[in-house]
């Protein structure tokens, strides 16, 4: 799947493993949440190399908090554009939970959601494939938001109203 | 058997339209009729290709009755939609639109 | 009133730039129709039985005259000389075309107007009392906080895909004109011991197919705490709202399934652990902002009567009748709050024309400091009239066919647009509404009915919000006709309430009957003019209806 991360097309150097497909030897894989909260969760964490979790749409982040040091990787499916929960979940793991690790977005993901995906906390994007042709999201993104939400590179109109501006997160 | 025309809106203004041998028309007074399950699948398909080449939205059959050879539909609520609001009779389509297609209270 | 700075300005023209971007792919086909319907409608970009229609948010209720000259020009200018105002308090056009939405969103941006978030499954139009800020029983203007909650919910980077649509209504008086028990989200303003500013927080209400009233949640949430709470429940609903069903999506069904406890524990967990003072802190400053905006124009120092408004009061019966039903007590002495009905007899419930609106703007300036009011009754109010002044709008509002004495009273009618306009209804009701308009014209005759709010939907979705009215009509069809259910004892106020059917339904040609025959036995029955007709249907029953309505009905 095209991976689209800090404004360019990067190569995805993560394996995203099936279910039943065996953990082997690669250096950085991510599994489903079930798999990892699963039976086979102690070899899954004792795998040697990195490690990240692909959250399906219902799952309830708040499960991964114990195991949030040992990740690498947290990728968020969207299971269609019209499901937000996702954004949600981000939130979370950015606010609530403090995750600072690289935070994915993934599935039926459009262009046109950049913004608030980038805005909740995402940082990368797994585009589909027949979307990767009009993925252009300087083109739909609005520069302004009221909130005080400083990741996504936009700026908080709050903030800029009342002189407590400060650095976006990377 | 059942008689059937296609209608649908019109992308760039959202106008109802029908599609006629001429192409898609605001006045139902030329559409083509679908008498048969053949011609009515035809009528879709064509619809399928005007919604591909971005000229209409959410074609769909309308089953209608011919008098005169003009067709009218069935159900109160595509005459209406054919007519344009009944509690505007100054917005209200005129060409072509027979008397009794009007829906009156 | 709220006036836009550069940055709303900024924000809304991106937001402008942003959809025309979206409709120039569309019409290149770029976009399919399904990938487009959210950006359209989340830009109030509807596809109605006839054409495109356009609904413009008008944020709680408050229009400046030189926004409604605008709204005037865009209906002469891209539409067909006309608009129609809703019960959410917003405004809609219903035929301009696609290709020139980016134009009229672009014109309405100059005047601080947008159509964000009139539709689509995210935060609507925040609605409130429409005599905000100057009635006479209100605790404080709820408006600051309804900005407050419009920039917070604009673009809304984790709510703007919720289950489903996502209503939230404010008042700040002991009389409940907002109908907030029917919102997703109804906040109640008050006073608390200390007096520091507090609200009752409710959630879970709506019409619709499955209607219920909001519960509290919270009774005691201090004021400046209303945006992380509101977030929390935002959040609880986002993440467990059902979605797999349309009808199931709301967030009344939420709290019905999973039980008012434990939805509070689910919101007040929520709420603690994701509280982040700094989000406090900012939203406080910026409330103290927008409060400034809101100071009250320069009132001019008046005894509280006015003896010339009286002497005409007292020599004018048709002026008398006016002042009876169109005016409201103002918080200030010596001005009245002036109810603009848009239900004339005939008319379409709602409805203005351009030039209309253009008087209308023209007599908020000479007697108003500028301001109108949108009524979630679809009618407009001058909200700063000096009483002085009463006699010559009346006059004026009288020539432009706006002198309608009716506020409150049967003719007064709620009503959505229905098959007329509406791809969703299964009937017509502005037909209807206009059929009993008619058949009640007589202005004593009104009077002497007193009080009534009789409210009409085309379908079950209940945009004319029939469950509250007093008298609700509800447009169904029925083996291929026109179908007119009736329910009696609901009510929009304070005491909200759901109406109940009163049994089968009505023709087109029926219903009229009908609701004279259920007048008819309230006038008889009534125990003196002072018992409303809600009172009245509280004390003797539904049921009591039936046998007086449908025996003469049907026999005729």
């Amino acid at each position: 799947m095209p991976l689209f991360a800090h404004g360019r097309w990067v190569e995805d150097p993560w394996r995203h493993l099936a279910d039943d497909e065996p953990l082997g030897d690669v250096a950085s894989v991510t599994v489903s949440l079930n798999r990892l909260l699963g039976p086979e969760g102690p070899a899954v964490l004792a795998h040697p190399g990195r490690l990240g979790v692909r959250l399906a749409t219902e799952d309830r982040v708040e499960s991964l908090e114990p195991f949030l040091c040992r990740l690498g990787l947290i990728v968020v499916v969207f299971a269609n554009f019209a499901d937000g929960r996702g954004f949600s979940t981000a939130r979370i793991l950015r606010r609530r939970l403090a995750w600072r690790g690289e935070l994915r977005a993934a599935g039926r993901i459009f262009v046109d959601q950049y913004s608030f995906l980038r805005r909740c906390g995402f940082d990368s994007f797994e585009v589909p494939d027949e979307r990767v042709a009009s993925w252009h999201p300087d083109n739909v993104a609005i520069p302004l938001a009221y909130r005080t939400d400083s990741e996504g590179g936009v700026a908080s109109i709050w903030r800029l109203r009342h002189n407590r501006c400060r650095e976006p997160r990377p | 058997m059942s008689l059937f025309i296609l209608t649908a809106n019109r992308l760039r203004d959202g106008r109802v339209v029908f599609l006629t041998a001429h192409g898609w028309e605001e006045s139902l007074r030329t559409a083509i009729v679908a008498a048969t399950e053949a011609e009515q699948r035809a009528l879709e398909a064509l619809g399928a290709q005007s919604v591909a080449m971005c000229e209409v939205v959410d074609p769909y059959l309308v089953e209608v009755e011919v008098e005169n050879g003009v067709p009218s539909p069935l159900h109160y609520r595509e005459r209406i939609r054919a007519s344009g609001p009944t509690v505007r009779p100054d917005l209200a389509r005129r060409d072509g639109i027979p008397e009794d297609c009007r829906v009156s209270l | 009133m709220y006036r836009y700075d550069s940055y709303d300005e900024a924000f809304v023209r991106a937001r402008v730039a942003q959809f025309r971007d979206q409709v120039r792919r569309r019409l290149a086909g770029e976009l399919t129709e399904e990938e487009f319907r959210p950006h359209r409608l989340m830009n109030g970009l509807y596809l109605q039985l006839h054409a495109y229609m356009l609904r413009v948010a008008i944020p709680y209720g408050t229009l400046s005259s030189r926004q409604l000259r605008r709204l005037a020009e865009v209906a002469d200018r891209w539409d067909r000389g006309y608009g129609h105002f809703t019960t959410r308090q917003n405004i809609q056009f219903n035929w301009p075309r696609l290709e020139d939405v980016p134009d009229i969103l672009e014109a309405l941006a100059e005047v601080g107007l947008h159509g964000i978030q009139t539709s689509g499954n995210c935060i609507r139009n925040i609605t409130t009392d429409a005599y905000a800020g100057v009635a006479a029983d209100e605790v404080a203007d709820p408006r600051p906080f309804c900005e407050l909650l419009r920039q917070w919910s604009s673009l809304h980077p984790e709510f703007s895909f919720l289950p489903r649509k996502f209503k939230i209504a404010v008042s700040a008086s002991p009389h409940d004109r907002a109908a907030i028990r029917a919102h997703d989200i109804g906040l109640r303003l008050y006073r608390d011991d200390a007096g520091e500013l507090a609200f009752e927080v409710l959630a879970g209400g709506g019409l619709g197919r499955t209607p219920m009233i909001a519960k509290t949640v919270r009774e005691h949430l201090p004021a400046r705490q209303l945006l992380p709470y509101v977030e929390a429940i935002l959040r609880v609903y986002n993440r467990f709202g059902r979605r797999d069903h349309k009808f199931k999506s709301r967030i009344k069904i939420l709290v019905h399934e999973i039980g008012l406890d434990a939805f509070r524990a689910a919101v007040e967990e929520e709420y603690a652990r994701s509280l982040d003072p700094e989000d406090v802190e900012l939203a406080a400053l910026e409330l103290e902002r927008i409060e400034e905006l809101f100071a009250p124009p320069p009132y001019e120092e008046l005894p509280a009567r006015d003896p010339l408004h009286e002497r005409r009061l007292a020599e004018e019966p048709a002026f008398a009748r006016f002042a009876r039903t169109n005016l409201r007590p103002h918080r200030v002495p010596g001005y009245a709050i002036v109810d603009v009905s848009l239900k004339p007899v005939g008319g379409i419930p709602g409805d203005v024309t351009s030039d209309q609106m253009r008087r209308l703007a023209d007599l908020a300036d000479r007697f108003s400091f500028g301001e109108l009011r949108t009524t979630h009754t679809q009618n407009l109010a001058l909200p700063h009239v000096r009483l002085r002044d009463v006699h010559s709008l009346w006059e004026l509002l009288e020539e432009a066919g706006l002198g309608t004495p009716n506020i409150g009273l049967v003719t007064d009618i709620v009503c959505c647009p229905g098959l007329d306009y509406c791809a969703l209804a299964t009937a017509r009701s502005i037909p209807i509404a206009r059929a009993l308009a008619r058949r009640f014209a007589e202005l004593d005759a009104q009077e002497r009915i007193g009080p009534l709010s009789i409210r009409m939907s085309g379908c079950i979705n209940a945009c004319g919000q029939h469950h509250i009215g007093h008298i609700g009509i509800l447009g169904l069809e029925k083996r291929g006709e026109e179908s007119y259910q009736i329910t009696l004892g609901g009510r929009p106020d304070e005491r909200t309430a759901i109406g109940r059917i009163l049994g089968p339904g009505f023709s087109a040609s029926e219903v009229v009957d009908a609701v004279e025959a259920v007048l008819r036995f309230y006038l008889e029955g009534r125990n003196g003019p002072q018992e409303t007709f809600a009172d009245f249907v509280e004390r003797v029953g539904v049921e009591t209806f039936r046998e007086v309505v449908y025996a003469p009905v049907r026999a005729r």
